[in-house]
């Protein structure tokens, strides 16, 4: 199977070319913040509750707030190993490599002895769902309030065809060569997710990044326009 | 010119010492999604109730215990209000209006000068926004209480307590309208056009 032909992909987009991204913000009333994410074809509903209570009590930090994700995906959401529920190898994964994320960037020495949790649903999966959920995740925690030291949103680049792509599909993931999700912060670029399948060279690598730190300034843009949207709008859902 | 800045946005040349910035140690970060005013100032416009020692809150009682009562007030854990604080006996689900007497590291929070409010309604308000339902010399409460009644107390956790003698309906419709056109100036006059025009009706 090609997965580019005359430096067109799959579904017709260029090599930088990212799918259509919406994002919404406080669509859900009884969370503290939420977001919802259409990224291509992945469907992703994420809420956020806290800081509160830390239940089991023995499991607090009384120096800091600890940070609890729970990944999921719908049985609905795919096909093969994706279309059951409960936690999976994958799911637990995913929710381990998101919770790492936000560790690093929530400002959790504010709320000590309490925990934040942080709910992700797949509702449609379409290959980036990791990266499509932090980019969710991210938007609700700014709507929730709970402090965080810069934005962060994510991006997958890698390689299909002999070609650096970016924010791979479904197909290009499965069949392509490489993949590598990548989560990148907004002011100082940083890097707080990385990984990677298949095999890259070292250049193709910094090829990858360079890319990836591009495509990535557009998404920010659209989680601070659909936050900056919600503000201003006065018809708002009230939590009470 | 008023405009929105995100986490990790700049607000400031200096080290700024206020809640939700952070600072490189030279220059101060929003941490939370806010409004930078024409004179530099930062507000957030959604923070969770960071307690302060003097604030006036209103809280529920969620627990009774020989030595004192465990108080809902609206932080991650609960506010504690010792019996020596109080000579009045509570019940679970009493409301009561506090002061804030000591907060510690561990987010622990006491009590004191409580006393109980009769039968009402108790509101979560979001805590960031009840400085604007207060108003400038508590100007915008003031307006509303001629309308809504006296019967009302403001809690700087976000919690608002209305009496049943106050035109609850009324009161929540304002508060409303304060919660989406906070960040606007001129709020008192809009929030006093709106009543006026509430009452011809």
């Amino acid at each position: 199977m090609k997965l580019i032909e005359n430096g067109k992909r799959l579904d017709g987009r260029g090599l930088d070319e990212l799918r259509p991204i919406r994002i919404e913000v406080g669509i859900i009333s009884e969370a503290d913040g939420s977001a919802y994410v259409e990224w291509g074809g992945n469907k992703i509903l994420c809420g956020v509750y806290g800081p509160r209570e830390c239940i089991p009590r023995h499991e607090a930090n009384p120096y800091s707030a600890i940070i609890r994700v729970r990944y999921m995906m719908a049985p609905f959401a795919s096909y093969e190993e994706h279309g059951r529920m409960g936690p999976t190898r994958r799911s637990i994964e995913l929710s381990k490599v998101i919770r790492n994320v936000f560790e690093n960037l929530i400002v959790k020495e504010r709320f000590p002895n309490t925990q934040i949790d942080i709910y992700l649903d797949v509702l449609q999966a379409e290959g980036g769902t990791r990266t499509a959920s932090i980019t969710a995740a991210a938007a609700a925690l700014i709507n929730a309030g709970i402090p965080m030291r810069d934005v962060v949103a994510g991006i997958a680049v890698g390689k299909a065809d002999g070609h650096i792509i970016v924010d791979l599909g479904k197909e290009e993931d499965n069949f392509g060569e490489s993949d590598m999700p990548l989560a990148i912060s907004r002011k100082d670029k940083k890097l707080y997710l990385i990984q990677m399948d298949g095999l890259l060279t070292k250049e193709e690598i910094k090829e990858a990044l360079e890319k990836a730190e591009k495509a990535v300034e557009s998404i920010h843009a659209k989680q601070l326009e659909a936050l900056e949207r919600y503000y201003k709008e006065e018809k708002r859902e009230f939590k009470w | 010119m008023r405009k929105f800045v995100f986490p990790g946005d700049k607000i400031s040349d200096r080290v700024l010492k206020i809640p939700y910035v952070y600072s490189d140690g030279k220059a101060s970060y929003a941490e939370a999604i806010g409004i930078l005013d024409s004179q530099g100032r930062y507000v957030p416009l959604e923070s969770p109730y960071l307690p302060q020692v003097g604030d006036q809150i209103v809280g529920i009682i969620t627990g009774v215990k020989p030595i004192g009562y465990k108080v809902d007030i609206n932080t991650a854990g609960a506010g504690f209000l010792h019996s020596r604080e109080t000579r009045m006996r509570f019940h679970l689900g009493d409301f009561i209006v506090a002061v804030v007497k000591m907060v510690d590291e561990a987010g622990n929070v006491d009590l004191k000068e409580a006393r109980r409010l009769p039968r009402g309604k108790v509101i979560d308000f979001p805590s960031s926004k009840i400085p604007r339902l207060i108003g400038r010399h508590s100007s915008m409460i003031n307006l509303i209480k001629k309308y809504a009644g006296e019967d009302i107390v403001i809690g700087k956790n976000g919690y608002i307590w209305i009496g049943e003698r106050a035109n609850i309906p009324l009161f929540i419709s304002v508060a409303k309208f304060v919660e989406v056109h906070a960040p606007q100036e001129g709020l008192t006059d809009k929030v006093a056009n709106m009543l006026s025009k509430m009452k011809r009706e």
